[in-house]
C-alpha cells in the first residue's frame, strides 16, 4: 500500500491552478499563501547546512595531505551518522508527525512501517553518495581513480551496508541506550579533531576506528588502494559478514518498531507540546470533573503568593535582592520552571572550570585550541553570552505563526528588558571569577605571565557585560518579523545598526591590540554606547509597532 | 483584527481605546484588555492554579475581590479537580479553560476571544463562557471574540462584524441585520446576510 499518490496530486494540482487563474484575485491569494518548492522540502533544508559543514571539513582534510586523517574521517563519519540516522527513523516512527496523522487513518502498522522504511532507505541512499564520493576523493588523491574506482564503490557499498546494519542492530536490541547520545557528537567531533592531531594520536585514532564497522571498511580499503599494508584488506571480510546480515538486523528492527507501535503511546503530546517532554499522563478525563460540584472549595490563599526566592540558589537571591515585586513576577513568568536554572548551572560551570583549569595547567601537549573549549563551556553555562535563556519569548504556534508568550500579556519591551538586564549583570559578574581564573591559566600555558591572563579575562567579561542591552533585543526580535517587516523605520535601523556593529568591532578589537587604559575604557564605553543605541533603537520600532509580535517558525 | 486590538500586529491605521492613541507601549491600556488566541498561552509545567495565579500578578489584579472569583470560574469551568494538574497533562479544551478562567478572573474592560468555540471546549464550559461573556457585558466590559459559527453569533452578540479578506463587509447591531435579512425557516438572519454578501447581490 503506498500512502503517497504523486499521479493523483499533480492531477489535482493541475486542476486547481487552472480554476485559480481563472480568478485573479484568487491567483493572487493563492501565489501570497503557497508554500515554494525550498519551504516544502524540510528534509533538506535541514541536510544542506550539515552536508556544507562536512563538505569543509573533508575538503580540510584532503588538503592536509594526511591520507590517514581523510580515511579516519570517514570511518567517524560512518560510525556517527549510522547512530544519527537509525536513531532519527527510530524517534520519527514512534513519535513523528506522521505517526500522529497516521494513527487516525485506516492504515496498518506494517504499511506504516513500509512508508517510514522508505525514507530510511532515501536517507541511506543518499550516505552511500556520500561514502562513494569521500573514497573517490581518496583514490583521486593517493591513487588512480580509475583504476580504483571499483575499490571505491565496494567501499562505499560496505560502508553503507555495514553502518545501516550497526545502527539497526543498536536500536533493535537497545534503543534506550545512552551510549546513542554519545556516540554521535563523539564521532562527529573527533572528525574535527583529526585535523589538529599529531601523527601519533593520529595513529591511535586510525587503529581505535576498528572497534567499529566503518573503520574495518576503512581499513580495508587502505589495504586495497595502497594507504597501508595489503594485508589490511582483510579488514573487508567482516565487514561484509555484517553487511550480509543487514536483513536480518532489519527484520529485527522492524519487529521491535512494530511490538512499540502496538502500544498506545503519547505521541499527540509528544508533538503538540514539544517542550513537555514529560506529558506522561493522558489529559485528565472529563469524567474526573462531573464530580467538581461536590468538591470542597480550593485554597486559593498560595494563589497570589509567587516563587519564594529565599529557597532558591544562591545567584537567584542576589538577583531578587535587586529585582522590585514587580520586576520578580515578570522574571518568574519570563523563566517559567526555569527559575532556580542560574546557581545550578554555576555550579556545573565552576567544576568544568577547576577541571579545565588543572588540565590547562597540567596536561601534556595537546592542540592549544582544545584547552577553549572547557572555558567556552562554562562561560555558555554560567552567563548570558547570548543574553540567557528566558521560556516567556516562546510561545504557542498559532496560524502559521509563533506568538511569543509575553505578547499576550501586559509587558512592556522596557519592564522584561530591565529584568533581564539586571539578572545578566549579576550572573556575568559571577562568571567574571571563573572567568579570571580559567584564563589565568591559559595565558600561563602559552607562555604568557598570569597577570596578563586575568586582564585579557576582565576585558571579556566587560564586552560580554557591556553587549548584553543588544543581546535583550536580540531576544525580543527573535519573536517578530522585523526581517521581512520591510518599511522605512526597519530600514533605517538595520542600516544603522550595521553601522553599529561596524563600529562596535572595531572597539572591541581595539581593547586588545592596544591594551592601554585610556583606549580600553574608551572601546569598552564605545562597545556598551552601540549596544545600548541598538536596544534603544529596537524598543522605538517596538513600542511604535513598527514590527509584529509573531515570527515563522522557521525564522527563530 | 483582534491581534491588531491586543497589539500583536500592527496594520497602516490607529486604535484608540478611550480617546487615547493605544500602542504596545501603552501597559496602562494593556492592563485593561486581555486577549487570549486560538491556542492558550500557558507554560506546559505550570499547574492551572499557578497559572491563573501568575496572570493575576502579571496584571496586577486586587487580591482581595479576585478569590471568591476565582472559585466561581473553576467551578463553573469544572476545573477544580485539575487546579494542581500541570498544563502539559490536560486536554486541549481543559488548556484552554485554564487560560480563559485566568483571563476572567483578571475581569478586563476588554476581552478579546479568538474562535473560542472552536476551542475544544466541552458543552459546559461553552455555556458557562457564554453567561460570563453576557455578565461582563452587563457590567459595561466589552468581549469582542471572533468564530464561524453564524447561528451563534447571532444569538450571543449585540453587535456584528463580517470581515472577508481583512476588509469590513458588514457592521451592525442584531437589531439593525434583522432589517437588512431577515432570514427565513432553517437559514438564520446572519447566514443569510453571509450569503448575500458572498453572492455578490448586497
Amino acid at each position: 500500500m503506498r500512502l503517497r499518490s504523486p499521479v493523483l496530486e499533480r492531477a489535482v494540482r493541475e486542476q486547481a491552478l487552472s480554476d485559480l487563474r481563472k480568478s485573479p484575485s484568487l491567483w493572487r491569494e493563492y501565489r501570497q499563501h503557497r508554500t515554494r518548492w525550498w519551504g516544502r522540502n524540510r528534509n533538506l533544508r535541514a541536510a544542506l547546512p550539515a552536508v556544507f559543514i562536512f563538505a569543509v571539513l573533508f575538503l580540510a582534510v584532503v588538503r592536509s595531505g594526511r591520507a590517514l586523517a581523510l580515511l579516519a574521517v570517514i570511518a567517524l563519519y560512518g560510525s556517527g551518522t549510522a547512530i544519527f540516522r537509525c536513531a532519527n527513523y527510530y524517534a520519527r516512527v514512534l513519535r513523528g508527525y506522521d505517526r500522529a496523522v497516521l494513527i487516525t487513518l485506516p492504515v496498518l502498522d506494517n504499511d506504516y512501517l513500509r512508508h517510514e522504511s522508505r525514507a530510511l532507505l532515501r536517507s541511506w541512499a543518499g550516505a552511500f553518495a556520500i561514502f562513494a564520493l569521500a573514497y573517490g576523493t581518496y583514490s583521486a588523491v593517493y591513487g588512480d581513480l580509475r583504476h580504483d574506482l571499483a575499490a571505491s564503490l565496494v567501499a562505499a557499498t560496505l560502508q553503507t551496508l555495514s553502518s545501516l546494519c550497526l545502527g539497526c542492530a543498536v536500536l533493535a536490541y537497545k534503543p534506550k541506550w545512552t551510549g546513542v547520545k554519545v556516540i554521535i557528537p563523539v564521532a562527529y567531533g573527533l572528525m574535527a579533531v583529526c585535523l589538529f592531531l599529531p601523527e601519533d594520536g593520529l595513529q591511535f585514532l586510525w587503529s581505535a576506528v576498528l572497534i567499529t564497522p566503518a573503520g574495518w571498511v576503512a581499513h580495508g580499503f587502505a589495504g586495497m588502494v595502497g594507504g597501508a599494508d595489503s594485508a589490511e584488506r582483510f579488514w573487508l571480510l567482516p565487514a561484509f559478514v555484517i553487511a550480509a546480515s543487514l536483513p536480518f538486523a532489519l527484520r529485527r528492527l522492524r519487529s521491535r518498531l512494530l511490538s512499540e507501535l502496538a502500544i498506545p503511546g503519547d505521541v499527540f503530546e509528544a508533538i503538540s507540546a514539544p517542550d513537555s517532554g514529560e506529558a506522561e499522563q493522558q489529559a485528565p478525563s472529563t469524567e474526573s470533573t462531573a464530580s467538581a460540584e461536590a468538591l470542597p472549595d480550593v485554597n486559593l490563599v498560595l494563589l497570589f503568593e509567587g516563587t519564594d526566592w529565599t529557597r532558591l540558589g544562591w545567584i537567584e537571591r542576589l538577583v531578587a535582592a535587586w529585582l522590585t515585586e514587580r520586576q520578580k513576577v515578570i522574571a518568574e513568568f519570563m523563566m517559567a520552571n526555569d527559575l532556580g536554572s542560574w546557581s545550578k548551572n554555576w555550579r556545573t560551570a565552576a567544576m568544568i572550570t577547576v577541571v579545565g583549569t588543572v588540565s590547562t595547567l597540567a596536561a601534556p601537549s595537546l592542540p592549544p585550541w582544545l584547552f577553549f573549549l572547557p572555558m567556552v563551556f562554562a562561560g555558555f553555562l554560567s552567563a548570558p553570552m547570548l543574553g540567557g535563556s528566558w521560556v516567556g519569548f516562546k510561545g504557542p504556534f498559532t496560524s502559521g505563526f509563533i506568538l511569543p508568550a509575553y505578547a499576550c500579556f501586559p509587558l512592556g519591551y522596557g519592564e522584561i528588558s530591565r529584568v533581564m538586564l539586571k539578572t545578566n549583570v549579576i550572573r556575568v559578574l559571577t562568571w567574571a571569577p571563573l572567568a579570571l581564573v580559567y584564563a589565568s591559566a591559559l595565558a600561563h600555558r602559552h607562555g604568557y605571565s598570569f597577570y596578563y591572563g586575568s586582564v585579557v579575562g576582565l576585558d571579556v567579561v566587560l564586552i560580554v557585560l557591556a553587549l548584553q542591552p543588544v543581546l535583550v533585543a536580540g531576544h525580543f526580535s527573535s519573536g517578530t518579523n522585523d526581517t521581512r517587516q520591510i518599511n522605512w523605520q526597519t530600514l533605517l535601523f538595520f542600516s544603522g545598526a550595521l553601522l553599529i556593529l561596524i563600529i562596535t568591532l572595531i572597539a572591541a578589537f581595539m581593547m586588545f591590540i592596544v591594551p592601554t587604559d585610556l583606549v580600553q575604557a574608551i572601546a569598552i564605553t564605545t562597545i556598551f554606547m552601540m549596544s545600548l543605541a541598538t536596544w534603544a533603537g529596537y524598543k522605538l520600532l517596538y513600542e511604535r509597532g513598527r514590527i509584529d509580535l509573531l515570527s515563522r517558525p522557521g525564522a527563530r | 483584527m483582534l491581534r491588531c486590538l491586543s497589539g500583536v500586529v500592527t496594520g497602516s491605521g490607529t486604535i484608540h481605546y478611550d480617546g487615547e492613541k493605544f500602542n504596545r507601549g501603552s501597559i496602562g491600556l494593556r492592563r485593561r484588555i486581555a486577549f487570549l488566541p486560538d491556542f492558550p498561552v500557558a507554560f506546559p509545567y505550570h499547574t492551572v492554579l499557578r497559572h491563573i495565579g501568575m496572570v493575576l500578578r502579571l496584571y496586577e489584579a486586587d487580591r482581595s475581590a479576585v478569590e471568591p472569583r476565582v472559585s466561581n470560574l473553576l467551578r463553573g469551568f469544572d476545573l477544580l479537580p485539575l487546579v494542581d494538574t500541570n498544563i502539559s497533562q490536560l486536554s486541549r479544551g481543559q488548556a484552554y479553560k485554564a487560560a480563559l478562567a485566568a483571563l476572567l478572573a483578571v475581569d478586563p474592560e476588554l476581552l478579546l476571544l479568538d474562535e473560542p468555540f472552536a476551542s475544544g471546549m466541552d458543552p459546559n464550559g461553552i455555556t458557562f463562557l457564554k453567561q460570563e461573556a453576557r455578565a461582563a457585558a452587563a457590567r459595561g466590559h466589552t468581549v469582542i471574540y471572533s468564530t464561524q459559527i453564524l447561528d451563534l453569533a447571532e444569538t450571543l452578540s449585540d453587535r456584528v462584524l463580517i470581515i472577508e479578506r481583512g476588509q469590513v463587509r458588514y457592521y451592525a447591531s442584531l437589531g439593525e441585520l434583522q432589517g437588512v435579512a431577515p432570514g427565513h425557516e432553517g437559514v438564520s438572519a446572519l447566514e443569510q446576510l453571509f450569503q448575500q454578501l458572498r453572492s455578490g447581490s448586497r
